[in-house]
């Protein structure tokens, strides 16, 4: 083989070895990233919930007007998810809250970094609003508030380590992948 | 929206449909009764009918549509705006206004709290009296009631179902409004029954004019004197008086110099100077003008109109 043959054989290695390990290190940033941004959802979540009932608590406003309220105040990931919910409450199609939130959860809240866990948990709030009794429906913000804040500490416990194993693994995978690969 | 729209929205997509079809004419559409396990009842035009499941307006029964228990649910979760919560107070009274100034009654288990009624679970029955507002019914009595430029002390009085509210609330919004002739006057309204506004989240459903303020769900000797204080009404309306305090708070605001009307619960001018409280201001001659409504001739026809005297100003019929 032609000595300008190896040379340019050693550089598409290293090209090749070069990008699996970026892509591999950006995989593991990726995920490290939506560790620290499942967290600081689960904390705008608990916010939401907080505003809520403090709207209920003091002004015993209605849902789909307090939702609306929620979505115009709110500037992160649920803005989206407040704002169709309360839309679509406030056109009395004759579908139930429990129905219009579970749905939309399940459409919008896909994109965000809470994982199928917390989804289902925000799914589960539709079916504890709307209630007869403010002292209730307060109760059951508050025990779904807590609920969230376990959770929060739980997941802000965890994060640094976890953030750091996955930007390790992704490192050392596209590593451990190019030496494969040579 | 309309009135019937803001009617239908609290049915679930089924029972919408029907009333849909089956309902040619909601004017004329006086109740709708849902209970569960039961036929849904119509009140149309004073007739009682079934609605079919076909979507008809039937007087047999046995295709008569049955409410199921989620159905009824469903039905109080629209009509409580999704956020029952926000009614608490008014689940208390036994019913909610909705938008469009429909009054939606409701019976179920009672939840007691130190012997007085905290709230209602298991909702089973319902009963939405639609609002009808006839503007210009009182086109005919309002010249009764002037006495030069000023409207006199009225006490409009009828038998239950006769149309008093109705009569009330257009005489409110002429004279708020006023016309050509006369200019329109501040009125105040207690409106203890959230009846004569039908306000729905504070806005009022009925047109009660431009100079008129609402102090909603308010009791009524309470409201006229809140009102005398922070509104200076020229008139002030207050429907189905008859407790002391009522009768107090009357006293002070014609001392006051506001101009009265009111409405009361009666068969005859008789039935009414017998009252132990109202009869001692009939014979002190505290109203100057008394109407009289009956449904001999079609519901809220005035039957006849008095003086301070007793003496007939107009026979209808």
């Amino acid at each position: 083989m032609m000595r300008g043959d190896r040379r340019c054989m050693l550089a598409v290695k290293v090209i090749g070895g070069v990008l699996v390990m970026g892509a591999s290190s950006a995989i593991g940033w990726y995920e490290a990233e939506r560790i620290r941004q499942r967290t600081s959802e689960l904390r705008e979540l608990e916010q939401a919930l907080m505003m809520l009932k403090g709207d209920i608590r003091f002004a015993k406003t209605t849902l789909p007007e307090a939702i609306a309220r929620l979505a115009r105040y709110h500037e992160g990931s649920f803005a989206e998810f407040f704002r169709v919910v309360s839309a679509e409450l406030l056109e009395y199609s004759g579908v139930s809250l429990n129905e219009i939130w579970r749905q939309r959860t399940e459409e919008i809240l896909k994109g965000t970094a809470l994982n199928a866990k917390d989804r289902e948990f925000v799914a589960s709030l539709g079916d504890m609003l709307g209630v007869a009794d403010v002292q209730l429906q307060q109760n059951t913000l508050e025990l779904a508030a807590e609920r969230l804040s376990g959770e929060i500490a739980a997941a802000s416990e965890k994060e640094k380590d976890r953030m750091y194993l996955c930007r390790a693994l992704g490192v050392l995978g596209g590593v451990f992948l190019t030496v494969l690969l040579l | 929206m309309s009135r019937r729209e803001d009617l239908l929205k609290i049915f679930p997509l089924g029972l919408r449909g029907l009333l849909k079809t089956a309902v040619e004419d909601f004017e004329e559409l006086q109740e709708i009764r849902l209970r569960v396990q039961a036929p849904v009842l119509l009140i149309y035009d004073n007739r009682e009918y079934f609605l079919s499941r076909s979507g008809r307006m039937d007087r047999k029964r046995d295709s008569a549509y049955i409410v199921s228990k989620e159905e009824m649910c469903e039905t109080l979760e629209y009509v409580g705006g999704y956020s029952l919560y926000a009614f608490e107070e008014e689940m208390k009274q036994g019913y909610i206004t909705i938008a469009g100034g429909h009054r939606v009654g409701i019976a179920g288990k009672v939840i007691l709290d130190g012997g007085r009624v905290r709230s209602m679970k298991n909702i089973s029955f319902i009963n939405i009296r639609l609002s009808h507002q006839k503007k210009g019914c009182a086109d005919r009595v309002l010249p009764y009631l002037w006495r030069g430029k000023s409207i006199c002390h009225t006490l409009i009085i009828s038998p239950p179902g006769c149309g008093k509210t109705t009569l009330l609330r257009d005489i409110i919004r002429q004279l708020s409004d006023g016309n050509a002739e006369r200019t329109g006057m501040q009125v105040g309204v207690v409106d203890e029954r959230s009846e004569i506004g039908a306000c729905y989240l504070g806005v009022p459903q009925n047109d009660l004019g431009i100079r008129t303020d609402i102090l909603d769900c308010c009791p009524k000797a309470e409201g006229m004197m809140m009102l005398i204080r922070s509104m200076a009404p020229d008139v002030i309306a207050v429907d189905e008086i008859g407790l002391s305090e009522d009768i107090a708070a009357i006293r002070y605001a014609i001392g006051c110099g506001c101009r009265l009307i009111a409405t009361v619960h009666g068969g005859s001018m008789d039935e009414i100077r017998q009252k132990p409280l109202l009869g001692d201001l009939v014979r002190q001659r505290t109203f100057e003008r008394y109407i009289m409504l009956g449904d001999a001739h079609g519901r809220g026809t005035v039957e006849e109109i008095y003086d301070e005297r007793g003496s007939s100003l107009y026979v209808g019929g």
